[in-house]
């Protein structure tokens, strides 16, 4: 016999099993959704809340960089560059080719 | 209790006081959605055991699709199909990502909670159903989830292709094309584990 004509057969017995009930508290679910909703917690609030402090963080970050507050950062970030250029240079064969 | 004939045949339909319910609701009338809601949970939870067979997750199930509901009844209005249709298409969804959920859990923990209803605890038809579905809930959990949803509905719930496709908000095409090979991957599973005996000792109620 095809192995699926038994499927067919088994899923027929199967489907007249009777689920068990349940009893979820409707009217309490409910309650607890709107309470939700009015504290604006809405349906991701965690993802809300993480996504709300990258932002923060990032703009943050873009203040103290325009107030100057990270020039101590800048100035040491001067022989960075050098080097970078440095680096760069080595990896221009026609300049370090040139006279 | 409730079994799939008396939904279809009874609730199924969108009657007057289903209609007068969802205009409550959707005004704002929390008494009327809670009854709107309370109305369908025996469907709810019979589609849910579809998706597991732990009365703790059952549960679990059922609630989410409730909260989804709700948290979406606006959305609703738009539809036009009955509330149940679309109540079915969110416990779907619900059922379906809790498998995914599942699947990622079970990379590290082996053990599945599975509350099976005893079948000594009822009567002889009874038993040999529930033996019937515990095996035929086993055999698709090994197939990859969207298969295992496809035939979950055709073989649990006997959707058509057109009622799957609605369901999962699958394209109909790729609804065909995953129930062929679902089935495929089923028969060459049962072939590949000598599983054939086992069927036909829970189909002669000899298990």
């Amino acid at each position: 016999m095809d192995p699926l004509e038994l499927i067919d057969h088994l899923a027929y017995k199967a489907r007249t099993e009777n689920a068990p009930a349940t009893h979820a508290d409707v009217a309490a679910i409910l309650r607890a959704c709107r309470t939700e909703q009015s504290r604006g917690g809405g349906v991701f609030p965690l993802a809300w809340s993480a996504a709300a402090s990258a932002i923060a963080a990032s703009l943050v970050m873009v203040f103290a960089l325009r107030a100057g507050a990270l020039s101590n950062f800048t100035s040491t970030s001067s022989t960075t560059t050098t080097s970078a250029d440095s680096v760069a240079s080595l990896f221009n064969p026609v300049q370090m080719e040139m006279p | 209790m409730i079994t799939q004939s008396q939904t279809l045949g009874g609730v199924d339909r969108l009657d007057d006081r289903e209609w007068q319910l969802c205009q409550q609701s959707l005004a704002g009338n929390s008494a009327a959605c809670t009854e709107l809601l309370q109305r369908y949970q025996p469907e709810i939870a019979r589609q849910m055991w579809r998706f597991t067979r732990n009365r703790a997750t059952q549960e679990e199930l059922v609630q989410e699709v409730l909260v989804e509901a709700y948290l979406s009844l606006r959305h609703y209005r738009r539809q036009g199909v009955p509330f149940l249709h679309w109540l079915r298409c969110i416990a779907t969804r619900v059922g379906y990502r809790h498998w995914k959920h599942e699947a990622r859990r079970r990379k590290h923990l082996s053990l599945e909670g599975v509350d099976t209803p005893s079948p000594q605890a009822a009567d002889a038809p009874e038993a040999e159903a529930i033996q019937a579905a515990a095996l035929l809930h086993d055999l698709l959990a090994r197939l990859p989830a969207p298969d295992r949803l496809v035939l979950t509905l055709v073989y649990f719930e006997e959707c058509s292709l057109k009622e799957i496709a609605d369901r999962a908000g699958w394209n109909i095409a790729i609804v065909k094309m995953r129930v062929y090979r679902a089935r495929n991957r089923l028969r060459k599973m049962i072939e590949d584990e000598n599983l054939t005996e086992r069927l036909m000792e829970v189909l002669h109620g000899s298990a």
